[in-house]
């Protein structure tokens, strides 16, 4: 949670859902130019996904449901289920027209393709 | 299995030391990891007469890569955890967090069960296993006769 969410907390200003809220466990990597961010989000459907990215932010959030086994005693229990929250700062500069996310078997992946800029100009050093 | 775990002090050292650095981390970012505290996979698993659910948390797994086997009152739970992109070379990894390898979990039911009637779904990352109880194991109402 970044440091802006937790002082916006503070000031008063409530989530909309209830339940716990986790860090989904994320791999962030980079192949051709391109920034991927996974993020773990077991029993989350696509449709409860949100992605945003704004000023160098990325944020996800996604809400996972389940239902309740009926008539059933509980037997073990080692997790629980809620929602899941997560904010990055990604300092190098995207192209936003191109970022797409993709929800597969609890797994949301976020591709970040790097914006196009021409290549640095070398300068010449010039003698004095 | 609960008896094997005790026996071994180490264990127990093993799962306070987890415990205090997941609190630590909660208490440095005000959020909880996702069940980091747990084995993997995590399992919740409910009860009745009739059946056993179990549900466990494998996100990002290819539903061919669990292997499932239960026989009389057991069930192991195994697979893989695998490396995300075939082409490994070509990538720089940022952060990784999300672990890789085998994994194996076994369990002792309460009962008996049938074990070709167990089915498994593979649904949001999430297995639901649901294991009848065997026909003989269930208990029998007895009537008693007035003579």
């Amino acid at each position: 949670m970044t440091n802006e969410v937790k002082q916006k907390e503070m000031q008063g200003i409530e989530r909309t859902h209830s339940g716990p809220t986790y860090l989904p466990l994320v791999d962030i990597y980079e192949k051709e130019g391109t920034l991927f961010v996974v993020a773990e989000m077991p029993g989350v459907d696509e449709k409860n996904v949100e992605v945003n990215f704004e000023k160098g932010v990325l944020t996800v959030r996604g809400q996972a449901e389940e239902k309740p086994e009926e008539g059933m005693n509980w037997l073990l229990k080692e997790y629980n289920v809620g929602n899941y929250e997560r904010t990055f700062s990604v300092a190098e500069s995207i192209d936003i027209e191109r970022v797409e996310a993709k929800m597969k078997n609890g797994l949301l992946t976020i591709t970040l393709p790097r914006s196009r800029r021409p290549d640095a100009k070398k300068i010449q050093v010039n003698m004095g | 299995m609960r008896k094997d775990y005790y026996l071994n002090p180490w264990n127990e050292m093993d799962r306070l030391f987890k415990e205090m650095n997941h609190l630590y981390r909660q208490f440095q970012t005000g959020t909880p990891y996702a069940k980091e505290n747990s084995e993997f996979p995590p399992i919740n698993m409910w009860s009745n007469e009739e059946k056993i659910t179990i549900k466990a948390e494998v996100p990002g797994i290819d539903p061919e890569c669990i292997s499932i086997k239960a026989m009389d009152d057991t069930i192991s739970i195994s697979g893989e955890r695998k490396e995300l992109d075939a082409e490994k070379e070509a990538l720089t990894y940022h952060r990784k967090e999300r672990p890789i390898g085998g994994f194996k979990r076994m369990f002792k039911l309460p009962y008996k069960i049938d074990a070709d009637k167990v089915e498994a779904k593979y649904e949001k990352g999430v297995l639901r296993i649901v294991l009848p109880r065997s026909e003989q194991d269930k208990p029998k109402s007895i009537k008693v006769l007035v003579s």
